[in-house]
């Protein structure tokens, strides 16, 4: 069975930080993004310590502002390293999905 | 004052509104993160970042072990990787506090269950003898807060979940360790070592402790500047 989780954890990393280009926003709202967009099995425990790592590296920045429903929550603001980091990895990422697509697609010459 | 214990403080005000369930888990998460090098500033962030997400899916009328990922230690353990580690002055502030305290608690602890109490309000004597007994009870006990603390934290997990072999494994221990200060205490308890006054290492430690709680509040408010 294929191991996903390192291709995930990349990948993650690189949508997260696109979100976050969007909208300021929070974790919850991170993850219902992500579920939106068909990554199904996302937990808000999946994604946390991939902000914290985001923001240790720099490339987000956090602030804990009051919400709606009660406790402070933690919002997240992309970088200018965060965008640079974004930029590569759209263009690393539109290289390789081309790449995988096409050996993915591959006949079989049996 | 000490914003660090400013933020524990508003952590365990925030504690006090979480499901049973919730709080058994964070408490598990915190303490297992407490056995790391992690900073304990980021072991206070975490916590209120835990809490805040364990709060919301209370309101969203979810469970928290829902939300987050089933394995909570290897959730630790990648949160574990990623946040700041303890400087070396850190560790050494932290030892050297316990060390203190825990010196100056049984050093209390001897003056009043022994004979010094009496002879300073009978006779006005401030002089105590040192044994051999309560210097290597006093080593003993405080290696086994050490230990204890160690193997609580790095165990919380399996401690909460009551696996047998571990809280046998923790009983076992701990009543060794307890019945051979004990023992050495009472064996040794005639072998004496100096007399001292007793008023002496009270200033001495009293005053490490303040040094220590100076050195601890500046240290912990460094992180709150950025």
């Amino acid at each position: 069975m294929f191991d996903k989780s390192q291709l995930m954890r990349g990948t993650l990393e690189g949508c997260i930080l696109k979100i976050i280009s969007l909208n300021v926003t929070y974790g919850y709202e991170i993850m219902e993004k992500l579920k939106n967009y068909g990554f199904d099995d996302i937990q808000e425990g999946t994604i946390y310590p991939l902000l914290v790592r985001l923001e240790k590296k720099g490339l987000i920045l956090a602030e804990f502002r009051p919400s709606p429903l009660g406790p402070s929550r933690k919002y997240y603001f992309i970088t200018n390293e965060g965008l640079e980091t974004l930029n590569s990895f759209e263009v690393y990422w539109n290289s390789i999905s081309i790449a995988v697509r096409k050996i993915i697609d591959l006949e079989g010459k049996q | 004052m000490n914003l660090l214990k400013k933020l524990r403080k508003e952590n365990n005000m925030q504690d006090k509104l979480l499901s049973k369930e919730s709080n058994a888990i964070i408490t598990d998460m915190v303490c297992y993160l407490r056995s790391s090098d992690l900073c304990g500033y980021d072991i206070e962030v975490i916590r209120k970042e835990l809490t805040g997400m364990a709060l919301e899916t209370q309101l969203r009328n979810e469970k928290f072990n829902d939300i987050i990922a089933e394995d909570y230690k290897a959730l630790c353990d990648e949160l574990m990787k990623n946040g700041s580690k303890k400087t070396r002055y850190e560790k050494v502030l932290e030892i050297v506090y316990i060390l203190v305290y825990g010196i100056f608690v049984l050093y209390l602890a001897e003056i009043v269950f022994s004979s010094t109490i009496i002879n300073i309000f009978k006779s006005g004597q401030f002089s105590m003898q040192i044994t051999l007994g309560f210097v290597i009870s006093t080593l003993i006990a405080v290696g086994m807060g050490f230990g204890v603390y160690y193997f609580i934290t790095k165990n919380s997990f399996e401690l909460s979940k009551k696996k047998r072999k571990t809280q046998v494994l923790f009983i076992i221990s701990f009543s060794a360790v307890w019945t051979t200060a004990v023992l050495s205490r009472l064996f040794m308890g005639k072998i004496f070592l100096l007399t001292i006054n007793c008023l002496y290492p009270i200033v001495l430690l009293g005053l490490a402790s303040l040094i220590i709680k100076f050195l601890n509040d500046k240290y912990a408010n460094s992180f709150f500047k950025v």
